[in-house]
């Protein structure tokens, strides 16, 4: 794997675990905390599309200072697995949260 | 609904779907003794490209005719479980998609220039999630597609 | 022809070019496998079979969204919650999750033969009885119990026809 590679795919896989965790946080906190709702709606328009703007700006942002500033002692292998586990938390946190949510227990 | 909103509707599942499909072709091809890197990439990369496309067109229709039109319908009619479950878990878990893809498209590069058995297997495990992911905002729509009546 | 008669004619030949390669790809394995190898010429018409396969499934799924899309847009959308459609569903999933279990070698191959060419036809005779209202429970009780009768059917004709074949 080249230097280049190796640096890009660690820092989308860094970017992508900063991201799907931001809408995460959103998404439950934005729902039990209605000011910051109102100000992803207030600022965007729509709630989801501030959720959607953020993460995609977070995710080139840190892509961008990572890949131009970031280490190269970071096995890839690590990332990619750290990026996959993310998702999966993110996703997860979000169904039980929309499920107790049904169930007015949050 | 106008033919804008339709055309949007209709380019949000068709996107998506063929998203779905390119990044089943990626993993499908990679879990081969020995995968075709060049192939596995691109199609990766397509599915990276038809989820973002999808993200856009569902945006327009959600935005624009789902929370005014669709949901009021769905909340006053026998599902309402429909929205308040599956479409807002539906709305938040499809924005993690497009990110899961571009991992795994530069993964399966990476793979191209240096193959290890380690990297094979967190890109192709990355390829599953993001496949699974993509199957359930699909079933999800399908029943919140159903309680709209 | 209307969007309707489009996707049924996909839908058609979908399910025509997945079952019966399905059916194929069962004959020339136990075809190719009798003399304990697999010569290249039966590795193309395998490989062909395969195709022609994947095909019949991308032409399923695509006919089938179109069904989706075309039920939610003229507001025919009832069977969205039917068992019997939800049941096709996890049959079509099965066929892929089964497909890839096989390319990671980690789905016996006669187990993985019998649960492929069941579900194809699974799912042809739900299409074809989509109209017909069967307890779920039976449809998955007469799914499992044909998986594992076309198994030992399958074990029984490798016995006999490709004793060199590895398990």
């Amino acid at each position: 794997m080249t230097i280049k590679t190796h640096r890009l795919l660690n820092a989308t896989a860094l970017a992508t675990i900063l991201a799907v965790l931001l809408v995460a946080l959103l998404t439950i906190i934005g729902e039990e905390y209605a000011p910051l709702k109102n100000w992803l709606k207030n600022t965007f328009s729509h709630h989801w599309l501030g959720k959607s703007e953020l993460s995609i700006a977070l995710f080139g942002v840190t892509t961008l200072l990572v890949y131009f500033i970031g280490k190269d002692t970071v096995s890839s292998v690590k990332m990619v697995w750290a990026a996959l586990v993310a998702t999966v938390l993110s996703a997860g946190a979000m169904c039980i949260f929309f499920a107790l949510h049904l169930l007015h227990l949050v | 609904m106008n033919s804008f909103t339709t055309l949007m509707l209709v380019a949000h599942v068709i996107f998506g779907l063929f998203g779905v499909a390119a990044i089943h072709f990626a993993y499908m091809q990679l879990i081969r003794s020995h995968p075709p890197y060049r192939l596995v990439t691109w199609s990766a990369w397509s599915s990276v490209f038809l989820f973002f496309t999808s993200w856009i067109t569902g945006a327009y229709y959600y935005v624009v005719y789902y929370g005014a039109s669709v949901k009021p319908v769905i909340l006053a009619g026998d599902y309402p479980w429909a929205h308040q479950f599956f479409m807002e878990a539906k709305e938040h878990v499809f924005i993690l998609i497009p990110f899961l893809a571009i991992v795994s498209a530069l993964g399966a590069h990476a793979l191209g220039h240096h193959e290890t058995s380690e990297l094979k297997r967190a890109v192709s495990w990355t390829m599953l999630l993001t496949i699974l992911l993509g199957i359930g905002v699909a079933a999800s729509g399908i029943l919140i597609s159903g309680a709209v009546r | 022809m209307d969007w309707d008669q489009t996707l049924t004619l996909m839908h058609i030949i979908g399910t025509v070019l997945g079952v019966g390669g399905a059916t194929f790809i069962e004959v020339y394995l136990i075809n190719a496998l009798r003399d304990g190898t697999v010569s290249p010429e039966e590795t193309t018409i395998m490989q062909t079979s395969y195709n022609i396969l994947r095909i019949g499934f991308l032409l399923l799924i695509i006919s089938g969204f179109g069904f989706l899309i075309l039920g939610r847009l003229t507001e025919h959308n009832q069977w969205f919650y039917s068992l019997q459609f939800w049941t096709k569903l996890a049959i079509v999933g099965i066929i892929g999750m089964n497909a890839a279990l096989l390319q990671l070698h980690r789905m016996p191959l006669i187990w993985g033969s019998a649960i492929a060419f069941t579900s194809w036809y699974a799912a042809l005779i739900l299409g074809v009885l989509r109209k017909s209202h069967f307890p779920i429970y039976w449809v998955v009780g007469v799914y499992l119990v044909s998986i594992v009768i076309i198994y030992l059917i399958l074990r029984t004709l490798h016995r006999r026809y490709t004793p060199h074949m590895p398990s």
